[in-house]
């Protein structure tokens, strides 16, 4: 079965007479029991998407299914079955993290001693120590209070997970472990769908990711695939300007950057060696890479 | 079937209360201070300037607008939670329904509010005088009162895109609610034009009920039952309201 599809969907903000159009047709069919990473650039519309299929917002016209029900018209079935990290969502005030856990598992609908029970396992699967537990929750660093909202999350046991932006504060360390769990729920049968806008973090989660540009979906297919299908394969990377750059931009497939770092894309690798041996490398700050997800954003969306 | 739907809509409500009201209260106590403030300051200016006979209006005025104040006073909570903590768009993805999540936030305001609540009957029994009748008719008011305005506040809240629109907006509120229309004065003092629209209002219709009943005021513009109907068909127009009307999935 499809964790989620949606079919020529469309999303249009009226703001008084200006009429913004946040998604225009967008088709995807999303398996069940994959991690699905929805990239794109700022406002392109990933968070439209993600508040449609979560319920929280009407689309104004096409159909959109959650676990094969109609997200407007069997709403209620739905939710059920789902669970939402919004972006920039922080827990309340007063309450302990344990409270907090606890009674919002309640408040959807969880017995009392079923949240006490899920609440403890899920804070310390997030790895939030035990000294924490009954401390307010704002008195805590901005990464353990992020940890909170994951455990609660996870606690909730739904079959499909929607998560805006959810490494968005934790260090590197705790965003890692936050993979670690993404990846163990995926074990579990839980679906997840993401949006980001860290790349190595797509790459390393999602079995499919969904570009979408401007409300449209402009790429959808395995991270491995969309970057080996790019037409260039290298990149080099000048840091500072320098003399025979202005003729060498010339020659690259794919240019980005009017003002350092620039980033000269080409098809072979030859092609990048040539030119970094005919850049004063001293002087031009330069390293050649590979390409990847980052590059297939900065390629498709540019320009 | 409905036996379940019912024990589990009870329960999300309760939750909800808990984890705002009484999680809330205990952790920061100076909350349901503030929820006295306005009422007994207004009992205390009565008292020095007009003795116990206008005291005897303040108490009155102060369970009304103590109920009142619960109800406006949640617009703040809906709109924190909705745009800061992004609670609202949490629990829209889950079994919670707007309706759940309203009663929840006027019974945490109602569980906020027992203390002075308590004590605003304490100084009704002194100064007044209660009857078992006229205690149960101050309570069916009070949770009345507080539902039909918590509808009102939650339904605007939820159409408000910052915290920060909702100060002024509670504070007109509230001066409209409470301040204004007789409920801190009898509505024998209002022209008699303005009598209807009073009437209409659920804070002074609940005003004129109380002074009524507890014998402040000798005659109502019009019958008890007939003003209880109105505050009462008034309540589940504003619940239906704050169901159907407000924005809680988004358009």
């Amino acid at each position: 079965m499809l964790a989620a599809e949606t079919v020529d969907l469309w999303k249009i903000y009226s703001r008084g007479a200006k009429r913004i159009e946040a998604l225009r047709g967008v088709s995807v069919k999303i398996s069940e029991n994959t991690i699905t990473s929805l990239l794109g650039r700022n406002g392109a519309g990933k968070t439209t998407f993600i508040r449609i299929l979560g319920t929280q917002l009407l689309p104004t016209k096409g159909e959109a299914y959650v676990l094969g029900y109609d997200v407007v018209r069997e709403a209620s079935l739905v939710r059920e079955r789902i669970a939402v990290l919004p972006q920039e969502a922080q827990p309340l005030m007063f309450p302990s993290p344990l409270e907090y856990v606890k009674y919002v598992l309640v408040m959807r609908g969880m017995s009392l001693s079923d949240a006490e029970k899920q609440s403890k396992s899920a804070l310390e699967e997030m790895g939030i120590p035990r000294k924490y537990w009954n401390r307010s929750v704002w008195s805590l660093s901005g990464g353990y209070r992020r940890r909170v909202l994951l455990a609660l999350l996870f606690a909730m046991n739904a079959e499909l997970v929607f998560l805006d932006e959810p490494s968005i504060g934790l260090d590197p360390i705790a965003r890692r472990s936050l993979w670690n769990k993404i990846l163990s729920f995926r074990k579990r049968g839980i679906t997840i769908i993401l949006t980001t806008h860290y790349m190595e973090e797509a790459y390393i989660l999602s079995d499919y990711v969904v570009v979408i540009h401007e409300g449209k979906v402009i790429g959808y297919d395995t991270p491995r695939n969309l970057v080996e299908n790019l037409p260039v394969k290298y990149k080099v990377i000048v840091l500072n300007d320098c003399a025979e750059l202005s003729k060498l931009k010339l020659d690259a497939d794919f240019t980005v950057g009017s003002s350092p770092p620039y980033t000269l894309y080409y098809k072979q690798i030859e092609n990048a060696l040539e030119i970094s041996r005919s850049l004063n490398v001293k002087d031009c700050n330069i390293k050649i890479e590979p390409v990847n997800l980052e590059d297939y954003l900065i390629i498709k969306t540019s320009g | 079937m409905l036996i379940y739907k019912v024990a589990r809509s009870i329960r999300i409500i309760f939750g909800f209360a808990w984890l705002n009201g009484v999680i809330a209260a205990k952790r920061n106590p100076l909350w349901v201070i503030s929820y006295l403030i306005t009422p007994f300051s207004l009992l205390v200016l009565f008292f020095v300037w007009g003795g116990e006979s206008l005291a005897r209006n303040a108490v009155i005025g102060g369970l009304v607008s103590m109920a009142a104040m619960n109800g406006i006073g949640l617009m703040g909570d809906v709109a924190y939670y909705k745009n800061f903590a992004k609670l609202q768009d949490m629990m829209v993805a889950s079994p919670m329904t707007a309706l759940h999540y309203m009663l929840g936030l006027a019974l945490s305001g109602f569980l906020f509010s027992m203390p002075g609540l308590l004590l605003m009957l304490l100084f009704a029994g002194k100064l007044i005088g209660l009857s078992i009748m006229s205690l149960l008719v101050i309570i069916i008011v009070y949770i009345m009162l507080l539902l039909s305005t918590a509808g009102i506040g939650f339904t605007v809240a939820t159409f408000v895109r910052e915290e920060r629109y909702v100060w002024p907006l509670s504070n007109i509120l509230s001066f409209g609610l409470m301040i204004l229309p007789p409920v801190y004065y009898p509505y024998t003092l209002l022209p008699s034009s303005l009598v209807g629209p009073a009437v209409t209002l659920p804070t002074s219709n609940a005003a004129m009920i109380l002074q009524y009943i507890t014998g402040l005021i000798p005659k109502l513009p019009y019958n008890l039952a007939a003003l209880l109907a109105i505050l009462g068909a008034e309540t589940v127009v504003f619940l239906w309201i704050s169901l159907k009307k407000s924005q809680w999935r988004e358009k």
